[in-house]
Parts: structure tokens; C-alpha cells; sequence
């Protein structure tokens, strides 16, 4: 894989925390590159730090060691404002627990990203556009709390692409949600990744989402234990029905959540 | 910065809040409202003073004397260019035989034809040409209606009797409250010989007013002529200088009634600060999501700011729509206190001021927890336990804090005299704010640590709500307990006061005063009291004098030094003589004396220790008095500290037995009648007798000091009405903030299955606890507020009354309670579910 057609480059990426009484590492020499367009997903057991390796990729906080190139950009370079204006252009987000705006309509936090760069003209078209593309069209006007998590995750799939990203980060973006709604959900972000050519790093517990990825990245205590790539047909399930009851677990607390 | 984008984010993201940030905003409306209408009436009032000056004097020039003219003042006079009218006047008793009531009043007499600016009005129409004429009496309009009088009625003062022609409504330069301890009587000047009244001794004031010729400006000639008029005992009054004592007068009104207006910016900005800090407590989210779409700090920042900016545009510009109308009340507060009448008009300059303190204090109120979002971290996004990164507070928001502080010490500048004041009054404020804040802390530990394990569910519920995270807890003790704190401090003052004219009038003291008795009307004023059977509980000889010099320094040359205030020097003194000190006297320095030998040596006197001070005396010091035309050494023995309050005859010079007797002197006796009615019998038969002898109520003064003080009072709690109003805005801007919580709280317990009397029961507990806490702690201050007050001010005995801390608590509470339910009214019939899915934004 050329530079050149890598959107994200990670070499040597460490982070540690210090606590109170001793110094806690969570990634510890994590590489790894993915190319334009190409999707994989990290997988590992709760703890094992996806979340902090997703936010390093992202440039929402600094590794301790190690670097990563987002964009051809390299994050350590740049200063908070400038890796939040790389992210701006070149980054979608999506949140397991949606992250909408609560004060905002559907359509104006689909628009964001898009006005926050001064952009004013046809960003209401495009805004229609997308969600009208994941099946909200008609829910233009209402806020958050009028829709359900499903509808939420979609009103924020549409956020992410508004910019037309070259990446998009997500965060068990099915993990408030019931197997059927997680399904549209994927279909919709796999679609609109091919559609748009954006590259997807998606952290998940769900292993039928990961086996669809192509690519899974395994971390285990902060390492990378395996990097696989599936060819067609291929099927591995190791730890399927833990999966299962994990995701069981998660919609008993969306629930909750309501 | 993208400013049109975070023009169009800052708008959109306050669309479910704005009405909430309304009600932050109003807790500054009413201390901005204090600014701009105190500002507008004291800018009204100058003008009005500018515009009427020479109509305030009534004349260019006004000399006034303490004694009758000699020679040498009547050529002193005669020789000054210009039109000239005079005055004497003097207190004295005025008979009224149609309502039977006899008063003590001022006598005017005036000859010529002052006032040549402005007028002297009066009413009925033709009365004030009848009393020109030398037909009738003008009496105090007060006094006029008091006494149902009617033109045409008699009056008698002195040996004379009168006519009245009407009643005196105003006289340029002279607020209608100065007459009211002794009300205004003007009678035709060629009267005044008939009373018998004027005689060698009598306390008088002369005073001449002068017309200049348009080219002599009377401060020149002031200047000019400043030796003489100093030599002569004149004091001389131009409107400049009338101008400069209402301008001093003004001002301190103002600085005062300011200084309640920033103490409810001041509160309500806090109360800002803590509602726009719960608030910004739920903006985090929105902060970290925006962040990680790519806004930068200052964009988000900005976004805040806007919102912040327009709170405090909302709240200022309120409150200066609401100053208006405390400008149009302010007048009316002040009737009969103020010399000019105050008109009505807007003044921007009063406005933009106003505008310009509470927009600027409301914005780095509302910014100092708005700088938090600055640094949200974008991976809060990620990870909801993500605070603020590093520890210890955004540099921003300390520099936020200093120049808030600053902001407010400049306006204690701006509102005292000189930066010692300032520092007292800034000091003072923190103190206050610190020490509710340290009770209010204490009584909630307390609480927590009493609190028991058992009891009614709503009470456990209640209180534990106290200590719900962000519930602001202190902070609301603090705001609500500053209002009581002021009026339970105005409250236990007043009793104080109140109670200790109550307790005055007793059995033993005296209540009816007759003054002004010749020696030879002596035994017949005595025997007077014998027919009504009434007790002789005082005589006191006075002999009037004047200081000629002092430790061997003239007058005159005192005078012109300006050293000493001038009306120590120039007064007439109205000293006694006696053997020992009598109880509401101590001796502080030097040695009593109760006999003088009367041997040519200095007589060893004893001044009070005010007036000591006053003229730089010190014990051992000489003075030598005018005793009506003889001089007499004496040597200051001793100095006594008087307690002035006490209702009996006080002096500033007391001197020893066996000197003073021989000289011509009047006497004083008190004594006590058991009813209004009484009083005015012995009254009018003692007028019958002694034209000269005033028979005075004490009782009657007493009345007119209350009332005095009651519309002070009046003024002070409207102003501390501010501070409450206020605390209870604030109190409403940091329930709105927890609204989304509690409703979120209600409902779960509903759906756990707690009826709805157990949710009013739980609410009522905790806003009761909330107001009583803060009751309390201003209760508490206030009691050691008024403790020390009644120790160092008042010298009085403190005890603070239960009525009135039962009345502040059940204020307070109740006021808290309502503002409570008021608050969270309609969330109680919101199904459940709906406000369950609410996230907490909103
Ligand atoms: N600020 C921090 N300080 C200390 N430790 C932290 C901090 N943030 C994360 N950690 C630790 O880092 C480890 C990895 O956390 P991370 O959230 O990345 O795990 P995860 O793989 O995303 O888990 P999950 O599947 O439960 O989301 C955890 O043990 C966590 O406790
Ligand atoms: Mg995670």
C-alpha cells in the first residue's frame, strides 16, 4: 500500500494514564495502515482500549508515544484547533450513544459540520438529501428526543457524510441498538461508504459486524493480537455467542435508556 | 472564527433554553433598575437645582446672625449696595383657642420684600397678601390641617393675639421637613414687639437678605468682605453656596441608595452565574460534539458568548425599562424631605449608565462558568467521564474573576468619598457575602449529620435533595439570606430604637417640659403645677453665653481660620450650673468640680466631649465667655461624655455652683402628666399666665421622631426590598436550572409508585428546609449585626425581638416555597415517559 493511498497511518502507538499511585498503559505499540476506502473493524474485550485507540486516530487526545497520520497529516503537528479543522473536513463520526445536538432539529444537526466551515449555500439541499438517503426525509424537523435510537443513529450517519469525509469513525455504533434497527444501520454505513469512498475504522463487540468488515484488528490488554483479513465466504466465529449476550446486555439498557 | 456560523449555532442551540435564560436574566433586572432610577432622580434633582437656584435662596445673599444687631452691624449692613429685607424668628409657643391646643413653633417675622426669586406660596388664595398686609398669620400647611384651622381663626402667640390667614405650603430654599419639629409660623413683623417675646437673652436667629445690583456678584462680595463678616459673627449663604450643600445633600442620598442597588446587581449576578453555571453543566455534551466535528475553542467559546451577551442585554435593558418607573416612584418616597420638587424626566445619560453596569457585570457573571466550555475536551464525546483536562481552573476564568472583582471595586470607588471608604464598603460586602456563605455551609453539615435515618418519607426525601449535586445549595442560603439579613437588621434597629422610647416613657421620666421661665415666674410656674397636682421632677437653671476667646485667641480670628466648624464658635450656649452629674452623664477626663470659691481665679468647667473635640479642647485650656455683655474666665476642668438620646435637659457646658447665680438666667422645669388631655389643659392655662413660657409635649417630639424615622425607614426597606426580590429571582433562575433533574426524579418515583401527595410533600419539605436555612442565617448575622449596632451606635441594650424573626422566617419561607411550586408548576401532569426520554439539555 502506497502513502499515497493510505488515509490512516498508525506507527508505534502507546498511551498510557497516570493515576493517582501508578502509571496505567492502555495501547502499547499498536501499527497499522488503512488504505482509501477500505473498512475494518477493531474488535477486543471491554477495557482493552479500542475506544482510546479510536479517539488517538481521530486526534481527540494526544498518544504518549508513537504517531498517526490522518489525511496525509501528521496529528502531532498540528495544534487542537488545527486537528479539529482536519476533522472538520476530513472526518465523520459516529457515537454509540448518537451525540445529536438535544437543542437542534434533525436537519440542522445533519448540517453542522457542513455550515461550520462557512459554507451556507445548498448545505440545506445536501442536509435533505442525506437524510432523505437514510430514510428520514420526513423528520426534517424534529429534535432528537422525538426520535428513536434507531432514528437518531441514522439522523447521525447522515452528519458524518455530510462533509463527504475521507474516514469515518465509529464507535459501537450499534450498541444501543436492537438487531434489526443495528442491521439497517450497517447496511446504510456500508452503503454509503461505497458510495462515497470513505474509509470506516468501526469498533464493535458485535462479531457479524466485524466479519462483514474485510479486515478485523483483535486487541487484547492494549496490543494488537490479531490483524486478519477475511476473503469472500470466509466465516470465523470465536466468541460469537458471547457477542450475543453481550448485545442482549446493551439492548436491555437501551431500554432503560429509553 | 466563522462568526456567522456561530452567530446562527449560538441561536439555534439557545431555542429550547431562552426561556430559562430569561429567567437568569431577570436577577439582574432589579438591581440595574435601582442604577438607572437612582441615577435619573439625582440627575433630575441637580438639574432641577441648576434651574431654580436663585429661586432657591429666594436672594442673592442671605446673612445670618446669632444675636441682636449692635450698632456696629447695622452700619455694617446699611453700607452693603442693594435691595435688603429681614428676618427674626424664634421658637415659641402659639395658642390655638378654636381647637384648644397650644404648639411650639417657629416664629417668622419678616420685613421687606423677600423673596424677590421664586415665592413664598400659600393657600387660600389672598392669604399670603393678607398676612403682606399685616393682617393675618400663615401657618405650616401640616400643622394648618392638623388643627382644622380655618382663615379667620385666632391664634395667640406671646401677649398677642392674631389672626390666621392661611396656610404656609412653601418657602424657597426650605424643605418642608425642616419644619416639622417646630412648624413654621409667619406673622406680620410689626406683631413680633406686641408678644413680649423678643426680650434681652432669647434665643433668635436675624437674618438679612440682600437684592444686588445685577453687577455685584455675590461671591465676590462674599470674598471680599469674608474678615468682616467673621469679625461680626455673620454667616453669609449665596447660591452657589446653597448649591454646594444641596449637591453634598444629593450626593450622599444617591451613594447610599446606589450602594442598595449594587448589592442587588451584585446578588443577582451571582444568582446568574449559578443559574448560567447549571446550565452550562448541560452544554458540555454539546460542547465535546461540536468539538470533535471540528470547532475550534474560540468558536465554541464565541457561541457563549453570544448567548451570555444577550442574557446580560436582556436582563440590562429590562432593567432599565424598569428603572423608569422606580424614578417615577423615588419622588414620591422622598415627599416633603428635599427642598426642590423633583420633576420626572428620562435621562439617557442615567440609562446608558445603567445599561452599561448590568450589561457588563451580568456578562463576566454569566462568562466565568461559560469559560468551562472553552476547554470540554472533544473526547468527552467518546467517553461521558471525561471532565476538563489538567487540573485547577481555565486561566480565563481567573482573569474573568479579577476583573470582575475589580468591576466592583470600581463601582464602591465610584460610589464613596475616597479609596479607604471604597476598600470599607467592598471589604464589608465580601464580608457579608462570606460569613451568610460560612452559616449557610455550617447549618447544611449540621443538618446532614442530624439528619435522621428515619421519619416520613417526603421529609427524608426533601432534605436529601439539599444535597443534590449543582443544586446550589449555599449559594441559595447565601442570596436568600442577604435580603433577610437587611430587613431583620432594619427590623431589631427600629424595635431598639422603638422600645427604648417606650421604655422612656415611664412613671419616673418626665413628658411635659416648660422652658424658657424668668426667675421671678419661677414659683409661679410651680405653683401651677400644684393645682393640677402634678410632680416637680426637674428644675434647671439655663444662663446664656458665648465663647469670646479661646486659651487667649479672639473669635473673630478663630473664625477666619476656618479651623473649627464655625457654628461652635458662633452659637449661643445655653449652659447650667450644678453640684454633680446627673445620670445620663460620665465624667471620661479631668477632675469634677461642685463648688467654685468665686474669687477672681478661672472657673473650672466641664465640656462634653463632642464639642471638646470639635474645638481642638483640651483640659487646662482657657476660654472666656460672653455672659450678656460681661466676660467671665474660665478653665476647662473636665470632659463629659452626654447621652444625648435621653429625654432630659442635656448641656455642652456645665458649670460649678456659686458662680453663675446672680446672672440673668431663665429656668427649665419638667414634669409628667398622665394624658394627652391633661397636657393641653395645663397648656393653655400656663399660656393664659406666661405668654413667654413655652409648655412643650415631649411626647409630641417623640411622635415627630418616630415619624421621622419610620419614613427613613420607609426608604431603606424599599430599597431592601430590592435585595429580596432579588434573592428570590435568583432563587427562581437556579430552580429553573435544576427543573429537567427534579422532574426527571418525580417521574422515576412515580413510576416506582410514589403518589403525588408524596411528591408535593417531598418538594415542600425541600424548599421549606431551603428557606429556613437561609432565614436563618440571615437572621443569625442580623441579630449580630444589630448587637453590635445597638453596642457601638445606638448604646443600646439589644434584645432581639421573636416577632420579628418569626415574621422574617415566615417570609422567607413562604416566599421560597411559593417561588418553588411556582417553579416546577405543570411538570407534575407530564406523563412520565415523556419526561423520562427529555435528555437533560433543554
Ligand atoms: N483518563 C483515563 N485515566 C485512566 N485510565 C483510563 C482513562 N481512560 C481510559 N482509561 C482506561 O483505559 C482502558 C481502556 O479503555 P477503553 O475505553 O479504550 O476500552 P474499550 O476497549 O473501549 O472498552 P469498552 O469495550 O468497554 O468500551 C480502560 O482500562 C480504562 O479504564
Ligand atoms: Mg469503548
Amino acid at each position: 500500500m502506497s502513502q499515497e493511498n493510505s488515509v490512516l497511518k498508525i506507527c508505534s502507538l502507546s498511551k498510557s494514564y497516570r493515576t493517582a499511585s501508578r502509571e496505567l498503559t492502555v495501547l502499547r505499540g499498536i501499527d497499522f495502515e488503512l488504505s482509501a476506502g477500505g473498512v475494518c473493524a477493531v474488535v477486543g474485550p471491554s477495557g482493552s482500549g479500542k475506544t482510546t485507540l479510536l479517539g488517538l486516530c481521530a486526534g481527540l487526545d494526544r498518544p504518549s508515544e508513537g504517531s498517526v497520520i490522518l489525511c496525509g497529516q501528521v496529528l502531532e503537528k498540528l495544534d487542537e484547533d488545527g486537528r479539529a479543522r482536519l476533522r472538520n473536513r476530513e472526518v465523520g463520526f459516529v457515537f454509540q450513544n448518537f451525540q445529536l445536538v438535544p437543542s437542534l432539529t434533525a436537519l440542522e444537526n445533519v448540517t453542522i459540520p457542513a455550515e461550520m466551515q462557512g459554507r451556507l449555500h445548498g448545505v440545506g439541499e445536501a442536509g435533505r438529501g442525506l437524510l432523505d438517503r437514510v430514510g428520514l426525509g420526513d423528520r426534517l424537523d424534529h429534535y432528537p428526543v422525538q426520535l428513536s435510537g434507531g432514528e437518531q443513529q441514522r439522523v447521525a450517519l447522515a452528519r458524518a457524510f455530510i462533509n463527504r469525509p475521507k474516514i469515518l469513525f465509529a464507535d459501537e455504533p450499534t450498541g444501543n441498538l436492537d438487531d434489526e434497527t443495528s442491521e439497517c444501520v450497517i447496511e446504510l454505513m456500508f452503503s454509503l461508504n461505497r458510495e462515497t469512498g470513505a474509509a470506516v475504522m468501526i469498533v464493535t463487540h458485535d462479531w457479524e459486524l466485524a466479519r462483514r468488515s474485510g479486515r478485523v484488528i483483535r486487541l487484547k490488554s492494549g496490543e494488537v493480537a490479531e490483524d486478519r483479513r477475511f476473503g469472500e465466504g470466509e466465516r470465523g466465529d470465536p466468541g460469537g455467542s458471547r457477542a450475543m449476550g453481550k448485545g442482549a446486555e446493551k439492548s436491555q439498557q437501551g431500554v432503560f435508556r429509553l | 472564527m466563522k462568526i456567522r456560523w456561530v452567530g446562527r449555532m449560538a441561536w439555534r442551540d439557545s431555542r429550547r433554553s431562552r426561556k430559562q435564560l430569561f429567567v437568569f436574566s431577570l436577577a439582574i433586572v432589579l438591581g440595574v433598575a435601582a442604577l438607572v432610577g437612582v441615577r435619573s432622580f439625582r440627575e433630575n434633582l441637580e438639574e432641577e437645582v441648576e434651574n431654580q437656584a436663585r429661586a432657591l435662596l429666594g436672594a442673592d445673599l442671605v446673612l445670618t446672625s446669632r444675636q441682636a444687631p449692635g450698632d456696629e452691624i447695622e452700619a455694617f449692613l446699611d453700607d452693603i449696595e442693594g435691595e435688603r429685607a429681614s428676618e427674626v424668628s424664634f421658637t415659641s409657643m402659639a395658642l390655638f383657642p378654636g381647637p384648644g391646643q397650644s404648639r411650639l413653633v417657629m416664629v417668622r417675622a419678616l420685613d421687606g420684600d423677600f423673596p424677590w426669586y421664586g415665592e413664598i406660596r400659600a393657600e387660600p388664595a389672598g392669604a399670603r397678601q393678607a398676612w403682606r398686609r399685616g393682617e393675618g398669620v400663615l401657618v405650616e400647611k401640616s400643622l394648618f390641617d392638623q388643627l382644622g384651622l380655618a382663615p379667620g381663626d385666632p391664634v395667640r402667640v406671646g401677649g398677642k393675639e392674631l389672626e390666621v390667614a392661611g396656610a404656609l405650603r412653601q418657602v424657597p430654599g426650605e424643605a418642608v421637613g425642616v419644619g416639622q419639629l417646630a412648624p413654621r409660623i409667619f406673622v406680620p413683623h410689626t406683631a413680633v414687639a406686641d408678644t413680649g417675646l423678643l426680650t434681652a437673652g432669647s434665643l433668635a436667629r436675624y437674618r438679612y437678605y440682600y437684592r444686588f445690583p445685577d453687577e455685584t456678584a455675590p461671591d465676590d462680595w462674599v470674598a471680599e468682605n469674608r474678615d468682616k463678616l467673621s469679625g461680626l459673627r455673620l454667616r453669609a449663604q449665596t447660591v452657589e453656596d446653597l448649591k454646594e450643600d444641596l449637591g453634598d445633600a444629593l450626593g450622599n442620598l444617591a451613594r447610599f441608595l446606589n450602594l442598595s442597588g449594587l448589592v442587588a446587581l451584585l446578588l443577582g449576578g451571582v444568582g446568574v452565574a449559578a443559574g448560567v453555571y447549571g446550565y452550562v453543566s448541560r452544554k458540555r455534551d454539546t460542547a465535546a460534539i461540536l468539538r470533535c466535528l471540528g470547532a475550534g475553542h474560540r468558536e465554541i467559546f464565541g457561541i457563549y458568548l453570544l448567548q451570555g451577551g444577550a442574557l446580560g442585554a436582556t436582563g440590562a435593558f429590562s432593567g432599565a425599562l424598569l428603572g423608569i418607573g422606580v424614578q417615577a416612584i423615588l419622588p414620591r418616597l422622598f415627599e416633603g424631605l428635599l427642598p426642590v420638587e423633583a420633576t420626572f424626566s428620562l435621562s439617557w445619560k442615567a440609562i446608558a449608565e445603567g445599561l452599561f453596569v448590568g450589561f457588563g457585570l451580568c456578562l463576566l457573571f454569566a462568562l466565568w462558568p461559560m469559560a468551562a466550555l472553552r476547554r470540554i475536551p472533544p473526547l468527552r464525546a467518546l467517553r461521558a467521564s471525561v471532565s476538563a483536562r489538567g487540573a485547577g481552573r481555565d486561566p480565563l476564568q481567573w482573569f474573568i474573576a479579577g476583573l470582575l472583582g475589580a468591576a466592583v471595586f470600581g463601582f464602591c470607588r465610584a460610589q464613596s468619598e475616597n479609596l479607604r471608604t471604597a476598600g470599607g464598603i467592598f471589604l464589608g460586602l465580601a464580608a457579608v457575602f462570606l460569613l451568610l456563605a460560612g452559616t449557610g455551609w455550617l447549618m447544611l453539615r449540621g443538618l446532614r449529620w442530624a439528619r435522621p435515618s428515619r421519619g416520613p418519607f417526603a421529609w427524608r426525601q426533601g432534605v436529601a435533595n439539599l444535597y443534590r449535586p449543582n443544586n446550589r445549595t449555599v449559594l441559595l442560603i447565601v442570596s436568600l439570606g442577604l435580603g433577610t439579613f437587611l430587613i431583620g437588621i432594619l427590623a431589631f434597629s427600629r424595635g431598639m430604637l422603638t422600645d427604648y422610647i417606650r421604655f422612656s416613657d415611664t412613671e419616673e421620666t418626665p413628658n411635659f417640659a416648660f422652658f424658657d421661665i424668668q426667675d421671678d415666674q419661677l414659683e409661679g410656674v410651680r405653683e401651677l403645677l400644684g393645682e393640677f397636682d402634678l410632680p416637680v421632677l426637674g428644675e434647671t437653671p439655663i444662663v446664656t453665653m458665648r465663647i469670646e476667646s479661646i486659651r487667649g485667641r479672639p473669635v473673630s480670628e478663630l473664625l477666619r481660620e476656618n479651623e473649627v466648624p464655625g457654628w461652635t464658635l458662633r452659637r449661643e450656649y445655653r449652659s447650667t450650673y450644678r453640684r454633680e452629674l446627673t445620670d445620663t452623664e460620665r465624667l471620661i477626663e479631668g477632675q469634677w468640680t461642685e463648688e467654685a470659691a468665686g474669687d477672681g481665679e478661672p472657673v473650672p468647667i466641664s465640656v462634653e466631649s463632642g464639642l471638646a473635640g470639635d474645638l481642638n479642647l483640651e483640659v487646662g485650656d482657657e476660654i472666656v465667655w460672653d455672659v450678656q455683655g460681661l466676660p467671665l474666665r474660665s478653665e476647662v476642668a473636665s470632659l463629659r461624655e452626654v447621652e444625648w438620646r435621653r429625654i432630659s435637659p442635656n448641656f455642652f457646658v456645665v458649670f460649678p455652683a456659686g458662680v453663675l447665680e446672680p446672672a440673668p438666667k431663665f429656668h427649665v422645669v419638667v414634669t409628667r402628666t398622665s394624658s394627652p388631655g391633661e397636657t393641653g389643659r395645663v397648656q393653655i392655662e400656663a399660656a393664659n399666665r406666661f405668654s413667654n413660657v413655652s409648655a412643650v409635649d415631649l411626647r409630641m417630639l417623640l411622635n415627630t421622631v418616630e415619624e421621622v424615622l419610620g419614613r427613613i425607614g420607609f426608604v431603606v426597606r424599599f430599597m431592601a426590598g430590592f435585595t429580596v426580590v432579588t434573592g428570590l429571582l435568583v432563587l427562581a433562575a437556579v430552580a429553573a436550572t435544576g427543573r429537567y433533574q427534579r422532574r426527571r426524579e418525580w417521574c422515576l418515583l412515580r413510576t416506582l409508585g410514589a403518589s403525588s401527595g408524596q411528591i408535593s410533600g417531598i418538594r415542600t419539605v425541600e424548599f421549606l428546609v431551603l428557606g429556613t436555612l437561609a432565614a436563618t442565617a440571615g437572621l443569625v448575622l442580623a441579630t449580630a449585626g444589630g448587637w453590635a449596632l445597638g453596642r457601638f451606635v445606638f448604646d443600646l441594650p439589644f434584645a432581639p425581638s421573636a416577632g420579628v424573626m418569626f415574621g422574617c422566617w415566615a417570609a422567607v419561607a413562604g416566599a421560597t416555597v411559593l417561588v418553588g411550586w411556582l417553579n416546577d408548576l405543570g411538570s407534575g401532569r407530564r406523563p412520565p415517559l415523556e419526561v423520562l426520554r427529555e435528555s437533560g439539555d433543554g
